[in-house]
């Protein structure tokens, strides 16, 4: 069982430390994004690192239409490998909509973790009454379509799918690199999960510490995002990065690891 | 050879650094987008894209660009000064230099291959949606999905039902084996002395006698709650939790009066549940708590509740329906038991302390957690406490709610 999930997750354990350090890729790529920031924990942490099913290189035929429907087939992926590494007490990095993904993660096994460091996140995408979250539903249709356009190239991007179709044919290794290896059927689904998605009203349930790294100028989750998850999360540090845009830990990697030494030395 | 100047080219020709910030745009670009010349310099890439864009160039573009400096055939919008959409196709090539990394663009307005492409990609939301609406499919998938959650369900009391009867012919051969063997060894006892020994101590005797028919006594009252618990049937309906507490709470303050303990609990929800066997269950855990409380110390116990979601579907493999559960966990700092023990503290007459009652009360648990279609965990270690966690679904299965 254990080293089905491993292979299934294309999971990645090295470091020489004890503790383990788990880092989840955000929607668009895979485990590759955190190479700029791993080598500065491998002396002290286990690291662990993995793809979401249906993401980079993990078993594409585990992929399961209604279990990835929603943010909590993703969580269902990270406690599965938390429970076949045996993991207790990690410190779980998520980028992006990971930053939920751990956050649920870590409602149903809080012992698994011991602190959430949330590399911009966002509880909501879309605005909503007296809610600021940066889109409105008709930009984030606008994502789906401009998805949609740069897989039209796709073998069987054109053939209808409604069921998990587990034949499908090995896509060209060029655009896969091209695309951190997402499918497009299953990178459509995994915006849709990520952009639909509201956790507004799982924030107050949290009680694991967090650390929320906020980018100065980041579209996707702007700094009133921030400024809200700081309030609803209870023994949460919010630190607003010299960094922009959406991916500190590849832009502006060394800021990155510093805020996150400090805060794993001084807490909050 | 004359050289060519890329000013006014036509495609779209311009570069940004690292950070984001347009460095030059040829004429054709400030044109099309309606820029004057040199308005755009310093400006940021985003001012010239889509909102969609602009998420798709955070979460996509840029991350390719930075693990392998290429990406070819990208499609995005542009957006002109009037906010009106240029649908373009763009390579994009990162050249790592001296001072610093600049990435180069070079586009062509797609317009009539736009109108191509929606139509392929309308003519394929068509056919996936014909397919999803044909309503034979769609009653058939129902239908299907109806026998599935069924079966899963079956599949679950046909699971604990086994489970029980090994626990039952393990009580049978096992527990009951034990009190008849010393009944009949010392009536045995009081057959053969007794005739022959005037010294012969026939209190003793009938004191151990007492003792092992009132053991006897209780495994059979136990095994009856036990049996009873999975033929009654349940009464569903809609529960606060905050009330079951209070009166769990009242009973353990008779039960025990010259005990001090506390009990915290925050944000307990209405779950609809069976009222008798929830009362049963609270009831159980906390004076477990309590009983197994630290010497002379006083038991506090919390309870802390979340709603969470989790797959409904527990036996059939690739089925996912996510449910809203409550997760409830109950935590004690008492004299708690070695981990190893976790599984088995359900299991019937299953005891780990010496002083502990039949040996009945968690596995009662365990069997109205399941009869609700629950599950319940615990996590223990000697002298840090227990701390027992159980997923409860919020709302009854119409289909549970007939007898299990």
């Amino acid at each position: 069982m254990s080293d089905s999930i491993l292979r299934r997750n294309n999971v990645k354990v090295f470091g020489q430390g004890e503790q383990p350090l788990i880092f989840a890729h955000g929607f668009g790529c895979d485990q590759n994004m955190w190479r700029f920031v791993t080598p500065a924990f491998e002396n002290n942490f286990k690291i662990i690192l993995f793809d979401y099913v249906g993401a980079g290189k993990s078993d594409r035929s585990a992929y399961n239409k209604e279990r990835y429907a929603s943010l909590n087939g993703y969580a269902q992926d990270v406690l599965e490998i938390c429970a076949a590494l045996n993991i207790r007490n990690s410190i779980f990095v998520g980028h992006s909509v990971s930053s939920m993904i751990g956050l649920l993660a870590a409602l149903e096994q809080p012992n698994h973790f011991e602190k959430l460091i949330m590399v911009g996140p966002s509880p909501c995408y879309i605005n909503d009454d007296g809610y600021f979250g940066g889109f409105d539903r008709k930009d984030i249709e606008g994502l789906l379509e401009t998805m949609d356009k740069n897989y039209i190239g796709w073998s069987n991007f054109l053939a209808p799918n409604i069921m998990g179709n587990k034949d499908r044919p090995e896509l060209g290794a060029e655009l896969t690199e091209s695309f951190c290896s997402t499918d497009p059927v299953i990178a459509r689904q995994f915006a849709e999960a990520t952009f639909f998605s509201d956790n507004r009203q799982d924030l107050m349930k949290l009680r694991t510490p967090s650390l929320i790294l906020q980018c100065s100028d980041d579209i996707i989750a702007p700094l009133e995002v921030g400024d809200y998850l700081a309030k609803n999360l209870d023994n949460s540090t919010l630190r607003v990065m010299k960094a922009t845009g959406h991916c500190p830990h590849m832009s502006a990697p060394a800021e990155t690891i510093d805020l996150i030494e400090e805060y794993l030395l001084n807490g909050s | 050879m004359q050289l060519l100047s890329f000013e006014n080219a036509p495609c779209f020709y311009f570069s940004a650094d690292d950070a984001g910030l347009l460095i030059a745009v040829n004429n054709t670009t400030c044109e099309e987008l309606g820029y004057k010349n040199d308005e755009l310099k310093d400006k940021p890439l985003s001012t010239i894209l889509s909102l969609p864009s602009k998420i798709f160039f955070q979460t996509h573009l840029l991350p390719i660009l930075k693990l392998h400096n290429f990406a070819g055939e990208i499609f995005i919008t542009l957006q002109r000064k009037d906010h009106q959409a240029v649908p373009v196709l763009i390579n994009a090539q990162r050249e790592i230099r001296n001072d610093g990394s600049i990435t180069m663009y070079a586009g062509i307005a797609v317009h009539n291959r736009k109108k191509f492409e929606d139509e392929l990609v309308n003519a394929r939301k068509q056919a996936e949606e014909m397919l999803r609406e044909n309503t034979a499919l769609a009653q058939t998938t129902n239908a299907l999905q109806a026998n599935l959650e069924e079966l899963d369900l079956t599949l679950s009391i046909a699971k604990k039902q086994n489970d029980e009867l090994k626990q039952f012919s393990h009580v049978v051969t096992h527990e009951l084996q034990e009190p008849l063997r010393k009944l009949s060894l010392y009536t045995s006892m009081l057959e053969s002395e007794g005739k022959q020994s005037r010294k012969f101590d026939l209190e003793s005797v009938i004191k151990k006698l007492t003792r092992v028919s009132q053991k006897f006594k209780s495994i059979v009252h136990g095994l009856q709650q036990y049996t009873w618990l999975s033929e009654s049937s349940l009464k569903i309906k809609k529960l606060d939790l905050h009330k079951i507490l209070s009166v769990v709470e009242a009973q353990l303050r008779e039960q025990f009066p010259n005990v001090s303990f506390s009990i915290e609990a925050e944000n307990l929800p209405e779950i609809e549940a069976d009222q008798h066997q929830m009362i049963i269950l609270l009831q159980q855990l906390l004076s477990n708590a309590i009983h197994f409380r630290k010497e002379n110390e006083p038991a506090i116990i919390t309870i802390t509740c979340a709603i969470i979601q989790q797959n409904k579907f527990r036996h059939i493999a690739d089925k996912y329906k996510y449910e809203d559960f409550v997760r409830v966990e109950i935590v004690d700092k008492g004299q708690g038991f070695e981990p190893e023990y976790g599984e088995h503290v359900f299991e019937l007459f299953k005891k780990l302390h010496v002083q502990s009652g039949e040996g009945i009360g968690l596995s009662l648990c365990k069997k109205i957690v399941e009869n609700h279609h629950g599950q319940i965990f615990a996590e223990s270690k000697p002298m840090l406490g227990t701390t027992f966690v159980l997923f409860l679904p919020l709302k009854r299965h119409p289909l549970a709610t007939v007898s299990t």
